[in-house]
Order: structure tokens, then C-alpha cells, then sequence
């Protein structure tokens, strides 16, 4: 057993003989959709067991850990999970969480609510009546209360932060403050790495603390194979506790009324095909807002690392499908996006201090789409959409105009191969040529939408409830059952839908209970 | 992940590949070099059983790059630093696909373990874990 701020924490890998558990509902995966339905249902008096595939790492080991360190431990493919790009799209790097937490342990903490026109589309477009904006505002509310969701004030923005504002009011740019879920942030500009004070309130120290407090039962190591289905209803899961090589050894079960898959956009498909759940849309219309940063070196002394990770944003553009967003990611990873080799990328990793960046993100199209493979980990591939090249280029072109209005002297585009922009001249040339989108350095953090809800079975994999279309008693409740993308930061938009998924389950929790019976 | 080690063949390429990316006129230290390989063979022991096999071809495909583009008749750990510094910045510059991903691939990872060092930090102005700002609000 392992405990952190009240996290109890059973190690799968510490199990030795073949382990049954029965519960009423059983919840594969701990991230940010899992931990809300956990602590909803035990709320409502049900018994919970969460699996998780990752290890437990304490809150308490996060500032300890160096930033790769903490991807090898708290991180998918520790931290070098990629997207193929399929004809001309980026090749994208894609960070997901596997450890108690999920991926809430390794994002920037920002909090959006899910646009208005967003969910108009999908109210009335999709014909989700439950998806509005009015419906799903208690749902926001409860969830911003658990997770503290503050702004960031304006002392906490980095000088970096503070130039890219200025070169964004130079260009009529409106910069507004980020929402976060942090409490007591002291600005150390490594959220994505585990906070090293404890101020993010990732669902590890938030969700699942209070879901453990009345009864729930954490499993950490526990790789769930398959979902039992036993004349069309779930019955529970089967897996293998996994050890230190990730070897799966060591049998269990858990029986339950209700099974909650979890696993986040990339797994929870896998996890539903390979418990028949053969729906045409499991693994498909993933989107990913295909994220990207630009570097800008300045003469003053900026130390970009002394303040909040991610303080402001700008919807500005969000009629283009462009959010532009703050951002200071590291400076190790600052180094890898340097252009150049040798004695050339050294003396621009040596004007680190000098350095400010700014990032952005489309609202894409879709054109993901999940594979199984012949291991644990799908093949996730990504045609970008025509759409949305000019959009990807859009945001590329906007963040270096920002950077050469700051008073930036070189700018780092994130276009591999080219050298770093000396005036805004080359930005033009840059937008009358896109390069390939395939050059184009792409990370992404909001994998959504292999698994969507849907009006009828005809159109996604989950109902509007969150209960697969083939399986009684399954439910999705993470990022995957999102209709579409949402154009701004996922984790708050989870945590909400999986609270409404999973008030709904603990409402009707009689009629599924004498469908399990 | 505790039980992955790599081959001789591998941990020389790797050194080899890092030795050309953090070329300088004092660098980099053997014992650096040492550091790197080995928390690369950390990593890579971290990854699924799929992607480790890549990660490994990826290397081999460097290894015999020399051959493949005609540019020696000998492995990449075997060239001059010099000339390896030179065909990774072919490598970055290249239009074929191939070659522009194992770049990318090694460069990243290589380059955020190297920058972890805490003397290539404070050579670079990084002042560690400390901040000032966020006291500005307590004072």
C-alpha cells in the first residue's frame, strides 16, 4: 500500500497469487475522466475499484524528478509516444499519462470551459440536447470547486509572457488570463512535469483523494485485457498485474454491475475492441488540436523559467480554428528545438536567458484514427484535413509576427531544417511558401473523439449517457466520447463530461443494477 | 525496464551520435558522453516492446547512413567528429523524410538528457529550481 495525501494506493506489482475483487462498478483508468466518475459514484454510496495500467508515483517524488525522468516513470512510452502522419501532415509527438493520475499529472493545467458554439454545434447539429451550454454549467461548476480552477494573476507572468503580450497588443491582439487548477503556484514552469509544490491539483490530489476517503479502491500496475460481456450486459474486467519490466504476470478479476472504460482517447478503443465491442466508430474521428511554439531570442535578459507555465491566451482567431496560447516548456526541451548541430546549437542554447516563447493550437477536423497492433500500444495515425494546413500555417505565421513586434531579433519557427528568421520579411516568404506539413514540428496533448456519443448507433460508439450502443452497462467516460474537437485545453472539458456521465449512472444506478441481476 | 540493456554496437553509435550533436571547442566530457548513454538506455528500456525495435532500427539506419548516402565506406561511430557533426546537419537539412525523422527522433531525446546536466544548465544561465517572482504577491 502506498499513501499520499490521502491516496491509498494498492501495487499491483506487489501482488504475488491471482487476486478476485468484486465491486458495483469498476473503473479502467485513473486520469482525469476516470478519477470524476470515482469519486461521483462513491459519492452516491457505490463501491469503486479503479485500475490503473501505470504505476503510483507520490506528488511527493514530482520535484525530484528531472523532466525525462518523470516521463519514464509517469509517462507513455515514457514521454516518446508519436502520431504517424499520413500523405502531407506533421509527424506529431503525443504526451499521454500512464500513472495514478493520468495524464492530469503532465498537463499545463489550463481550465476552458468548452465554447458555446461548441456545444451549440453539437446540441443542435448532433442532436445531443443534453450537450448545451445551460445543461452542462452545474456539471462546470462542481468540477472548477474541486480542482480550484483560479486565474492567473498578472505577477505570475514571466518577462517572456510579458513580451509576447506587448508584441500582441502592437498587432491589435487581445491577450486575456488563463484559468488553472492550482492553488499556492509558485511558478516553477514545469506543470507538464508533475508540480514540484503540490499547487496543481491533477486528480491525483484532488478527485481521487476524496473517492478514496469513502471507500474507493485504487489498484495501481493493473493492465485490463478485455471487459466480460455475458448476454449483451458487462460484467466486469480481466487483466494482469504488471511488474517493475511491465511484464504481466500475475492474474485478476473484478466483478461488477457496471464497467466505466477510461483509458483515455488512444486506449479505450483498444480496450472496447478487444471485448467485441465492434462498432465502426471505435478508433476513429480522433482529433488532437495539433499544437506547435515558436522560440524568440531578444537582447534583455528575459528567464522565461521565472513564472507561470501557461498565464494568458487569445481566442482572437478562433473563428480561423486558431487559439494561441502561453507557454514556457523547459528548458532542456527548449534545447531540442533549437535548430542546428554542434558548436551552431550551442551558442543558441547559451542565449536560453534571452529566450521568450509562445505557442498555439488549431481546432482541427479530425483525420486520427486508433489501430489495435499486435501489443498493448494502438498505431494511432493522423491525415490532417485540407482545412486545416492553412490553419496550422495561420498560427505559425501569428506567432512569429507576435515575436518580431515584441522586438525579437531571431525567431525559431517550428518548421524543421530552416535556420532561425531574422525580420518579419522571411514570415511573409514563409506564408506565400508553406513548407510540407510534414517539416512542421507538431506536439499535441488533447487526443478526443475514438469513441464518440452520438444520437443513434449509426453515427458514434457511445449514447448520449455515455453507455456504449452494443453493451449494456459499459460506459466511456473520458475525452474519447467528445463529438468533435473543442479548440481549446481538454482536461477541464473531461473532468465535465465525465461528471454529468457519471451523476447519470448514480441516477438510474437501480434500473442498471437489475440489469446486471 | 530494470532488466533492458543495450548492445556494445548500440551504445557506441549513441555515444557517437551525441558526440557529433554537442560538438564544442571543450566538449563534450567523456564522462557526459557516459551519462548520456546511459540514461538513453533507461529510456529506451522504458518504452512498450513495440517501439524499442524501432528506436534500435532507427540507430543501425544512422549507423550505415555513411554507406547509404556514399559519404564513407564506414560506420557513423567510426567517422571523425567533425564529418558526423556534418552528416547530422545533412540529416536535419535533408528532403527525404526518412532521414529528417531519425534526425528529429535522436536530436530530441539525446539533446533534453544532455541539457538535464546540471553544468550544461548553469552554462547556459539556468539558475536551477529557484524563483523569484511568484514572492512578489507574498512581499
Amino acid at each position: 500500500m502506498a499513501d499520499a495525501r490521502g491516496v491509498t494506493v494498492v501495487r499491483g506489482r506487489d501482488r504475488r497469487a491471482p487476486v478476485s475483487l468484486s465491486a458495483d462498478v469498476v473503473i479502467v483508468g485513473s486520469g482525469a475522466g476516470a478519477a470524476v466518475a470515482a469519486r461521483e459514484l462513491t459519492r452516491a454510496g457505490r463501491s469503486v475499484v479503479v485500475l490503473e495500467e501505470g504505476p503510483f508515483v507520490a506528488p511527493s517524488e514530482y520535484g525530484r524528478l528531472p523532466p525525462m525522468g518523470t516521463f519514464r516513470r509517469c509517462a507513455r512510452e515514457a514521454g516518446l509516444s508519436a502520431v504517424v502522419g499520413l500523405g502531407d501532415s506533421p509527424f506529431i509527438s503525443l504526451l499521454q499519462g500512464r500513472c495514478v493520475g493520468g495524464s492530469s499529472v503532465l498537463t499545463g493545467g489550463v481550465c476552458f470551459r468548452i465554447p458555446e458554439e461548441v456545444l451549440h454545434h453539437w446540441s443542435r447539429d448532433l442532436g445531443l440536447p443534453s450537450m448545451t451550454p445551460e445543461a452542462l454549467d452545474e456539471h462546470f461548476r462542481v468540477v472548477e470547486e474541486v480542482v480550484h480552477v483560479e486565474t492567473v494573476p498578472d505577477h505570475m507572468r514571466s518577462r517572456g509572457t510579458q513580451l509576447f503580450v506587448e508584441g500582441a497588443a502592437k498587432m491589435g491582439i487581445e491577450m486575456k488570463p488563463l484559468r488553472r487548477n492550482t492553488q499556492g503556484c509558485r511558478g516553477a514552469s514545469r506543470c507538464n512535469f508533475g508540480c514540484p509544490h503540490g499547487a496543481k491539483l491533477s486528480v491525483d490530489v484532488s478527485f481521487l483523494p476524496d473517492a478514496c476517503a469513502r471507500g474507493a479502491t485504487i489498484v495501481s500496475d493493473a493492465l485490463v485485457d478485455r471487459v466480460d460481456v455475458t448476454g449483451g450486459v458487462a460484467r466486469g474486467v480481466r487483466g494482469r498485474f504488471l511488474d517493475e519490466d511491465r511484464e504481466g504476470r500475475v492474474p485478476f478479476e473484478v466483478r461488477a454491475k457496471v464497467v466505466v472504460v477510461a483509458c483515455g482517447s488512444l486506449h479505450t478503443p483498444v480496450l472496447l475492441r478487444s471485448s467485441g465491442v465492434d462498432s465502426p466508430h471505435v478508433g476513429r474521428h480522433l482529433t488532437l488540436h495539433p499544437a506547435v511554439r515558436v522560440s524568440a531570442l531578444f537582447d534583455e535578459v528575459v528567464e522565461g523559467w521565472d513564472g507561470a507555465m501557461q498565464p494568458v491566451f487569445s481566442d482572437q482567431f478562433a473563428s480561423e480554428g486558431v487559439t494561441l496560447v502561453g507557454v514556457y516548456p523547459g528548458v532542456s526541451v527548449l534545447a531540442a528545438g533549437f535548430p542546428g548541430v554542434g558548436r551552431k546549437h550551442r551558442a543558441l542554447v547559451h542565449r536560453t536567458p534571452n529566450l521568450a516563447v509562445f505557442g498555439g493550437m488549431i481546432h482541427d477536423e479530425g483525420g486520427g484514427r486508433v489501430r489495435r497492433t499486435f501489443g498493448r500500444e494502438p498505431l494511432v495515425t493522423y491525415r490532417m484535413a485540407p482545412e486545416d494546413r492553412p490553419r496550422l500555417v495561420r498560427c505559425i505565421e501569428l506567432l512569429g509576427r507576435m515575436a518580431f513586434a515584441a522586438g525579437a531579433r531571431e525567431v525559431a519557427m517550428p518548421i524543421f531544417g530552416i535556420d532561425t528568421l531574422k525580420s518579419e520579411k522571411e514570415i511573409d516568404d514563409l506564408v506565400a511558401r508553406p513548407p510540407p506539413m510534414r517539416r512542421v514540428e507538431c506536439t499535441a496533448f488533447h487526443p478526443l473523439g475514438s469513441a464518440k456519443m452520438s444520437r443513434d448507433p449509426r453515427a458514434g460508439a457511445v449514447r448520449e449517457t455515455g453507455e456504449t450502443w452494443q453493451v449494456d452497462n459499459l460506459f466511456v467516460c473520458d475525452g474519447s466520447v467528445l463529438p468533435t474537437s473543442i479548440g481549446v485545453n481538454s482536461q477541464l472539458p473531461v473532468m465535465t463530461v465525465a461528471h454529468k456521465i457519471a451523476t447519470g449512472m448514480a441516477a438510474d444506478w437501480a434500473r442498471l443494477a437489475r440489469r446486471a441481476a | 525496464m530494470a532488466h533492458f540493456t543495450l548492445s556494445p554496437r548500440h551504445r557506441l553509435v549513441v555515444r557517437a551520435v551525441a558526440e557529433g550533436l554537442f560538438a564544442h571547442d571543450d566538449g563534450p566530457r567523456p564522462e557526459q558522453l557516459d551519462r548520456v548513454v546511459a540514461r538513453y538506455e533507461e529510456q529506451v528500456g522504458a518504452v512498450s516492446r513495440q517501439l524499442r525495435p524501432v528506436l534500435l532500427l532507427a540507430l543501425d539506419f544512422v549507423r550505415w547512413l555513411p554507406l547509404l548516402l556514399l559519404v564513407a565506406m564506414r560506420p557513423f561511430e567510426e567517422l571523425p567528429v567533425e564529418r558526423r557533426t556534418a552528416l547530422l546537419e545533412r540529416m536535419e537539412r535533408s528532403r527525404l523524410w526518412p532521414l529528417v525523422l531519425s534526425f528529429v527522433a535522436y536530436k530530441t531525446l539525446l539533446t533534453m538528457i544532455f541539457f538535464e546536466d546540471e553544468s550544461e544548465q548553469r552554462a547556459m544561465g539556468y539558475p536551477g529550481p529557484e524563483r523569484k517572482r511568484w514572492l512578489t504577491r507574498a512581499a
